[in-house]
């Protein structure tokens, strides 16, 4: 799951640069603003998890790879 | 994970937005650069925030935003009060072991150096002043 946040994290500063060319009256720059607020806002008050490494999700990736 | 990040923990990802700081559209590089001083602050145990910080300052001075400027020395000073209270916590990352040898390593430094400038003051400086 807290690999779901930073993943999440990543597609919302991409919308923000592809936000960049839209009018401002769709309001998804402001959208993908609030929205990154929240991601910051977990990412702060969960940090513990964030830092550490999940060796269960790790093993999880290694055997799908496989 | 995306493949843009080189790990899978917080700092990978701050890591990852630094690259971003320095877009193009304005927006991105606010945000951006907002975000990854306050999770670097708040979020980041250890001082692998120091290397942020620097990576963070070229990023400044490529752009050349003054009011950012200001905020990014209250960020180090943060920075640095943070790195001090984890070591003496002792809850400094151990994901981080080569930041704190670092900044050990600057400190052996300085004090040799300090050392080393009082036994030259001591033994040449003085001496140069009294055969004068």
């Amino acid at each position: 799951m807290d690999d779901r946040w930073l993943e999440i994290l990543y597609y919302m500063v991409t919308s923000l640069m592809l936000s960049g060319s839209d009018e401002q009256l769709v309001g998804t720059t402001k959208q993908t603003l609030k929205a990154l607020e929240h991601v910051e806002r977990i990412l702060k008050e969960k940090s513990a998890i964030f830092n550490k490494v999940n060796l269960q999700a790790q093993l999880v990736i290694l055997i799908l790879n496989q | 994970m995306p493949s843009e990040f080189k790990g899978s923990l917080l700092k990978n990802a701050i890591e990852w937005l630094l690259t971003k700081c320095s877009s193009r559209i304005e927006p991105v590089r606010s945000v951006c650069q907002q975000l990854v001083s306050n999770l670097a602050v708040w979020a980041i145990e250890g001082i692998i925030s120091h290397l942020v910080a620097q990576r963070l300052c070229i990023n400044i001075l490529w752009n050349d935003q003054a009011h950012f400027c200001i905020d990014h020395v209250i960020f180090i000073s943060i920075l640095r009060e943070k790195f001090y209270k984890i070591k003496d916590n002792k809850l400094a990352d151990a994901a981080t072991p080569t930041i704190n040898f670092q900044f050990f390593s600057f400190k052996l430094l300085t004090y040799l150096l300090l050392i080393f400038f009082r036994s030259h003051w001591i033994t040449k400086g003085c001496g140069s002043y009294f055969e004068e």
